[in-house]
């Protein structure tokens, strides 16, 4: 009976190749032990969930289940190149959200903001303005890639008005905050290399270029950039390549500057030097900048060329990632460096109580500002 | 459980199939009964019991059908009761919460909803309107004494749970299976119907409707009256060749699933998009849905062997019934009143001059189809409104563009798969057997592509 069909099916070659394939690869599937890492898309991958009755009659168990089949996938990797290439073949400028840019850049397609959030956080930004009178503080939003490197958008794709935003965020701020509007100098580099191809960050000198216009704002001496050894760490593949895995991207190369400290702490714990660098061997490789993104980092270094005569300057960086490259040069306009991630902290007063600081800076990216979830704590 | 999932392909078709196939012929329901419990429970256990007390009332109720063959109002009584129960749970988890927001608007009362729930989230058990459908036919044809009482119960769960059409569709009557539920073979060529057919309709949904639901998305989630008119007739022709692919994928794989189990499910959909007037595009659109409305609504309330003003009654009861059963909000009522007016208008006059010419025709179908699903996608009346205006009045920018360059390639692909060219051309290549091998090896690790690497893959039917 069983030959007979198999002789019958012969006419259906389809019929056995489907049904091999489903066999062979669901029992390949199972057999593999799993990853809890892709290199590929830089994120942990879901492993199998635990079962428990309410998980199970909620319905929560089997979203876990589905989840964790897809990211334990046999030959994932390869499945998602095939993906990405076929999106191509179809002439499509993007994939997950991700668009392609001229010059192997890839941009984040933001074409809209979360209204309620964004709003949100404003309302909290200003409240902590409002809440430190006497501090001065000064408030510094980041353009994402898109909006300096515009010429590289594909054509007709409108995204949100990045320049235009943070112009109205300026506005209105009490006496005790300055603005240090950004857009210039990058806008005027906008041909050299300040934003990574792959990655959502700005690059090591697109940072410095920030501590410039910082500096000459406040008339202090900037770092000197030629003067500081400086490394490079190639075969950077960032955020938005591990999201839109194009084929044929194009490496980024991560440029980290070796400034002389004194002590790095970070959480409380001492570390040796600014950077973390066997993250630089990793795919994860912007992690290095400053150990990643931890609660509380305090860099004492003997570098700042803005001494003030009798007094120990401070500043504190409130930020996210984006601060990570930028906070060493400060040691060239400060005594001490703080650095807080808002995300890893309980709340701000316990930082602004803290101690004297001749200066705060609060510095986001854009995006990051008006989708983050943890600005609430700035209240607090 | 859905059929365009990782764990649908690799962990659930591989041990239900080969259970099945292994098993002798006497337990090979009671196996599909139980795969097709687990296969609704999965991501959903909370309503299975609902479903499960409509297949035993409605079982009870054929057998005492049956038995009190001679006492007439005995026998109605028994059929009201399991048709007010059947249909009762319907009402009460699809509908109750669109009359409580009705005679709230009406009254100014402030019931508060049944369902929904903080996010005004309202979850249907999952194919309700679907299984429904399906057992109330089994129920009226044992009442009209059509078909005989099923006896045995996993046969009857059988019937009603088969999964390949569980939650989706078609609508398959009990009529349409009764005697592959007691006797069926799997022929080869039924095998090499079933795998063809299943991949097609996963390739529908995955490759097709997934891709260029992207873009009616992106339409929405900017905003109608943010887009200019070129992008917004973009996105809304994405969206009907969405809902199209996306609805026929999913019958195509549940009729290839069905005869890889030894079952003849009815087709559903023929090309809708190439008709020439609405009335042939509903005989050619969820053709088990139509036909189910005809036979048990439609003619039992006298057809149109009746008088011109009941015909109308009649026509407006389908049709507003159609509209309603697609979701519980005014737009699809609107949207199944806006086929009647039309169908209307063809049945007077138009309809003879539409099948007298070739391209006019379609281009009066096309764009009165695509006009229908701008009613159907958008069920807040103001954004319904904003659209329109998008659509009506011209609006510039540049935005379409960008959109045109990414999805151009893939909306000439899903027109292209709207005709029965392909199907002109497999009749031609049926002997090459090796090349349908290819091409369906393409689109199934294409699927597999798109499922692991998944950013969208709605299933559309919530509202159903």
């Amino acid at each position: 009976m069983l030959k007979k069909t198999l002789r019958a099916l012969r006419e259906y070659p389809w019929v056995i190749l489907f049904a091999l394939f489903i066999l062979s690869y669901t029992v390949l599937d199972m057999s593999f032990t799993n990853k809890s890492y892709s290199e590929l898309e830089n994120r942990p991958l879901k492993t199998r969930p635990k079962m428990s009755f309410s998980a199970l009659m909620s319905g929560d168990y089997d979203e876990k289940f589905d989840a964790y089949i897809n990211d334990q996938f046999f030959g994932r990797d390869g499945w998602i190149t095939l993906k990405s290439r076929t999106e191509s073949a179809l002439l499509k400028t993007e994939n997950n959200e991700i668009v392609y840019g001229k010059d192997g850049y890839l941009f984040k397609k933001y074409d809209r903001i979360d209204g309620e959030k964004y709003q949100a956080n404003e309302r909290y930004i200003r409240e902590f303005f409002e809440k430190y009178p006497q501090q001065e503080i000064t408030f510094c939003v980041v353009p994402n890639s898109y909006e300096i490197l515009k010429d590289k958008l594909p054509a007709g794709l409108s995204l949100v008005d990045e320049a235009a935003e943070i112009e109205r965020l300026y506005a209105g701020l009490p006496d005790n905050v300055t603005a240090q509007n950004v857009y210039p100098t990058l806008w005027e580099h906008r041909d050299d290399y300040i934003y990574y191809r792959t990655d959502h960050h700005w690059t090591t000198y697109g940072a410095y270029l920030a501590v410039c216009a910082y500096a000459g704002e406040r008339g202090m001496i900037p770092p000197p950039l030629e003067a500081i050894d400086s490394q490079k760490v190639p075969n950077f593949y960032g955020t938005y390549f591990s999201k839109a895995k194009k084929a044929g991207a194009k490496a980024d190369v991560i440029t980290y500057y070796e400034v002389p400290v004194r002590s790095v702490t970070v959480a409380d714990e001492e570390r040796d030097g600014l950077y973390d660098l066997q993250k630089f061997e990793t795919r994860d490789k912007y992690a290095a900048f400053l150990w990643g993104n931890n609660n509380r980092t305090v860099i004492e270094s003997d570098q700042n060329l803005n001494k003030v005569e009798g007094k120990k300057t401070r500043v504190l960086l409130i930020k996210d990632s984006y601060g990570n490259c930028f906070a060493p040069f400060l040691c060239y306009l400060y005594d001490e460096v703080v650095i807080a991630d808002l995300r890893y902290l309980p709340k701000a007063s316990d930082l602004m109580e803290d101690g004297q600081y001749d200066d705060v800076l609060l510095m986001y990216n854009f995006e990051s500002l008006a989708s983050d979830g943890y600005l609430a704590k700035l209240r607090y | 459980m859905l059929f365009s999932s990782l764990l649908f392909l690799f962990r659930f078709i591989p041990v239900v199939f080969l259970v099945y196939y292994i098993l002798p012929f006497r337990y090979k329901n009671f196996w599909l009964l139980l795969s097709s419990l687990f296969f609704y429970a999965w991501g959903e256990p909370k309503y299975f019991p609902i479903m499960l007390s409509s297949i035993l009332v409605n079982y009870v109720a054929a057998l005492l059908l049956e038995r009190f063959r001679e006492r007439k109002n005995l026998r109605r009584g028994v059929f009201i009761v399991s048709l007010i129960f059947t249909v009762g749970w319907l009402l009460l988890f699809k509908y109750t919460d669109f009359f409580i927001q009705n005679i709230n608007a009406v009254t100014g009362l402030a019931i508060p909803p049944f369902l929904s729930g903080p996010g005004g989230k309202v979850m249907l058990p999952l194919g309700i309107s679907f299984y429904t459908f399906q057992i109330l036919s089994y129920t009226i044809d044992v009442y009209r004494g059509k078909v005989r009482a099923e006896h045995n119960f996993v046969n009857f769960g059988t019937f009603v749970t088969l999964f390949p059409q569980l939650i989706a569709g078609p609508i398959v009557k009990y009529t349409d299976i009764n005697e592959e539920l007691h006797t069926r073979t799997v022929t080869p060529q039924m095998l090499g119907d079933g795998v063809r057919l299943f991949i097609m309709g996963l390739g529908s949904k995955v490759l097709l409707a997934n891709n260029v639901g992207a873009l009616w998305d992106t339409v929405t989630r900017l905003g109608y009256a943010e887009v200019s008119t070129p992008l917004a007739w973009l996105g809304l022709i994405a969206y009907s060749f969405q809902i199209y692919f996306d609805f026929s994928g999913y019958s195509l794989m549940a009729i290839g699933l069905g005869k890889c189990l030894g079952f003849n499910f009815p087709q559903n959909f023929n090309y809708p998009y190439i008709s020439k007037s609405v009335t042939e595009f509903w005989r050619r659109w969820h053709m088990t849905l139509g036909s189910w409305f005809r036979e048990y609504v439609y003619i039992p309330l006298g057809g149109n062997r009746v008088g011109r003003v009941r015909l109308y009654l009649n026509l407006f009861v389908v049709w507003f019934l159609t509209g309603f059963w697609h979701g519980a909000n005014w737009n699809f009522i609107f949207w199944g009143l806006y086929f009647l007016v039309l169908l209307v208008i063809e049945k007077t006059f138009l309809l003879r001059r539409l099948e007298r010419s070739r391209v006019l025709s379609r281009c009066y179908l096309l764009f009165a189809v695509v006009i229908s699903w701008a009613l159907f996608a958008v069920s807040d009346l103001s954004s319904l409104g904003a659209l329109f205006g998008r659509l009506f009045s011209l609006h510039g920018g540049e935005d379409w563009v960008y959109y045109l360059r990414n999805y151009g390639v893939t909306l000439l692909l899903c027109a292209f798969f709207s005709t029965p060219l392909l199907k002109k051309w497999y009749e031609r290549i049926q002997n090459r057997r090796w090349l349908i091998t290819a091409g369906l090896a393409a689109v199934l690790s294409l699927c597999v592509g798109y499922l692991v690497d998944a950013t969208y893959n709605p299933f559309l039917y919530f509202n159903f």
